[in-house]
């Protein structure tokens, strides 16, 4: 059966979100299999046959309606796990950057309750970027550890787990669009109290597919940041429920 | 009367035809239908007001037609920023609802597996 019970000893779910990434996901999928968990893809209105393959892979699938961004899928994937009786949860790329034999790296600290939410660094495993990218890179990584009290390098990192606590407080607040996802959500983890610690990787070259953003989306969602950031700065962070 | 209030008077009574027009064919829903009447209404005020208004001009030192475009300016960024905040609104609440019915219909098809393994139908 694709659902396994969650009820007794094993209690981690795998949330992948996933768009467009039929050519990788049943690969990411089998590379978890040595975890012992569900494996829950979370298909952000992919137009291609991402959900039909997860399914097939034995995956527990949810598909939502129309794409609403990275946040949202993770927000659904962690919602999934926690009805499922997930007490921790390790989310990672569809494209097959992330390698699950690092997962429990990331669960490391969360098990031995150093810390609510581990974060995968990339740079702190020689993650090479361009200089452009790499200075807004170190001004989020920055800022996110003024805010967490914690040495963050890597805040755009997706690659993270999630305890308990997180698990419990983290999925009402969950922003939905890129970057969001990632920067912001410490912030927001950062005013819940959660305790974040960062946890090296060594990242993969993506295995197929292409990067969900173009330039000018990219400036769009880098912009967008800016003014989130601006305005947790002055004490605005939205905090009212829709 | 000036042309200009004649033109304004024209103006005002066509949005006021436009948007009973939308609400009749429910293209525009009566709340927002009123702040258009209101805009509208303030409008009409308004030009019959413009010696009214040219005397605030003089007032504070600037020529009439200016300060009713300053008038106009100011009012639609108001309404541009108060449909911003309504809009983002809206997209949260469906932006939970699409997240809400991927999380259901995941719940759904739960169901129908247990009743397939119980119903004993031929499923691979």
């Amino acid at each position: 059966m694709r659902r396994r019970n969650l009820d007794d000893v094993n209690v981690l779910a795998v949330v992948v979100p996933a768009l467009n990434e039929a050519a990788t996901i049943a690969a990411v999928i089998e590379s978890c299999a040595p975890l012992g968990a569900v494996v829950i893809v979370v298909d952000d209105g992919s137009t291609d046959d991402t959900a039909r393959v997860a399914r097939l892979s034995g995956a527990d699938v949810l598909r939502l309606p129309y794409n609403l961004g990275v946040g949202a899928a993770v927000r659904v994937g962690l919602l999934r796990a926690r009805s499922l009786g997930a007490t921790e949860v390790v989310v990672m790329d569809a494209d097959g950057q992330h390698d699950a034999a690092h997962a429990s790296l990331l669960l490391e600290p969360v098990r031995a309750g150093r810390c609510d939410l581990a974060v995968g660094s990339r740079f702190a495993a020689g993650y090479r970027v361009g200089p452009a990218r790499r200075f807004i890179m170190v001004r989020f990584a920055r800022l996110a550890s003024r805010r967490l009290g914690t040495t963050i390098t890597d805040a755009t990192s997706g690659f993270r787990a999630f305890g308990a606590k997180a698990l419990e407080v983290l999925p009402e607040r969950y922003p939905t669009e890129y970057l969001s996802d990632t920067v912001e959500t410490l912030l927001i983890a950062a005013e819940l109290g959660l305790r974040v610690e960062e946890v090296p990787v060594v990242m993969r070259v993506r295995q197929g597919g292409r990067p969900s953003n173009g330039a000018f989306a990219s400036a769009y969602h880098l912009g967008r940041m800016v003014t989130v950031l601006l305005a947790s700065l002055l004490g605005l962070s939205g905090r009212r429920a829709p | 009367m000036s042309s200009l209030t004649v033109f304004l008077l024209i103006v005002a009574a066509l949005v006021a035809v436009v948007v009973l027009e939308f609400v009749r064919t429910k293209r525009l829903r009566a709340r927002y239908a009123l702040m258009w009447i209101a805009i509208s209404v303030g409008g009409l005020v308004g030009v019959v007001a413009l010696p009214l208004i040219d005397w605030v001009a003089d007032q504070i030192g600037v020529t009439g037609p200016s300060l009713f475009l300053l008038t106009i300016v100011v009012l639609t960024t108001m309404l541009g920023m108060g449909l911003t905040l309504h809009l983002t609104r809206l997209e949260q609440r469906t932006e939970r609802l699409a997240q809400e019915m991927a999380l259901l219909r995941r719940r759904i098809e739960d169901v129908e597996d247990v009743e397939d393994v119980e119903g004993g139908s031929a499923r691979p």
